[in-house]
């Protein structure tokens, strides 16, 4: 187990099932088009689980999902739910900031991956928020559906 | 008698990496938005800079630890704060329109919201205005 820290169209598909939850205290994720099943099932542990793994995603993410809202949240909410879970998020969930203490961490984030294809792939600034604000945690992952943020995390493993 | 807000660009903030006593004398507070060093340190990262990273680290953390900037963060505060328009009376009625949209640039997203004036943000009003004088226009919308 580790903490989770979800990319943009990870985090759009974790809120617009948890605004559909009855249960919003302890909601049951399903697959998804960016929650594989190992991820909905990982996502489920943190969720039910002691509270020793969080749920998480960079402040940048919210910024993503203004910036493409009709692309990305497709309907699924509205914004004065995403300002509601922003005044009292779960438990399970938190907004990385990202602050002065991301930017030495920002560094480790190479500017290109070597993809298995042989070809190699840059990486833009802020899909490498995202990694860096994985690389952050002391135990983190990132979900995310990009190949060549996927690829990153095994070099990096 | 109130000491003025400096605004630095991430031009500025490069210098100050590089001699954290360039600003010493300017009798003012500094500013910057996280996007700054950020947009620096990417720059680095990508080679587009003579400065290393070793450097920029180095000086970075002289910066940071002296004190000498406050670095306005894009967190959960701030997007609490920024990222929605409300009504008179605090209610969300819908998503800033500053920072929607596909071809806003997401560095001006950042810098948007973390310098919109508010009532629980310090720095003078005029300081927003500058940044969106020195990276883009002012939104119609805003």
């Amino acid at each position: 187990m580790t903490d989770l820290v979800l990319d943009t169209g990870a985090l759009a598909d974790v809120l617009a099932q948890y605004f559909q939850a009855e249960d919003r205290i302890t909601p049951q994720f399903q697959t998804s088009r960016f929650l594989p099943p190992e991820t909905a099932r990982q996502i489920n542990r943190i969720v039910h689980g002691n509270g020793r793994y969080i749920v998480a995603a960079s402040a940048m993410a919210f910024v993503e999902l203004a910036h493409k809202w009709d692309e990305i949240v497709a309907g699924r909410f509205q914004p004065h739910q995403l300002a509601a879970l922003l005044q009292e998020p779960p438990d399970w969930f938190s907004v990385e900031p990202m602050d002065e203490d991301l930017i030495p961490v920002f560094g480790q984030v190479p500017p290109e991956v070597p993809m298995p294809d042989g070809s190699v792939q840059p990486i833009e600034w802020p899909d490498a928020v995202h990694a860096a604000t994985a690389f952050s945690r002391e135990e983190g992952d990132l979900v995310t559906s990009d190949q060549r943020l996927l690829q990153l995390m095994r070099l990096r493993d | 008698m109130l000491m003025r807000t400096r605004l630095l660009s991430h031009a500025d903030v490069e210098r100050l990496v590089q001699n954290s006593k360039v600003y010493e004398r300017a009798g003012a507070l500094l500013l910057c938005t996280v996007m700054e060093p950020l947009q620096v340190a990417a720059s680095i990262v990508k080679r587009r800079r003579r400065l290393d990273w070793a450097r920029f680290l180095n000086g970075w953390q002289t910066v940071t630890e002296m004190g000498c900037l406050y670095i306005a963060p894009l967190d959960v505060d701030c997007l609490n704060r920024a990222l929605f328009a409300r009504s008179d009376s605090h209610v969300v009625t819908g998503l800033w329109p500053a920072v929607c949209g596909q071809r806003l640039p997401p560095d001006q997203a950042v810098r948007r919201l973390t310098l919109r004036p508010s009532e629980q943000t310090w720095w003078e009003d005029e300081l927003y205005a500058e940044m969106e004088a020195w990276y883009g226009e002012v939104c119609a919308n805003d």
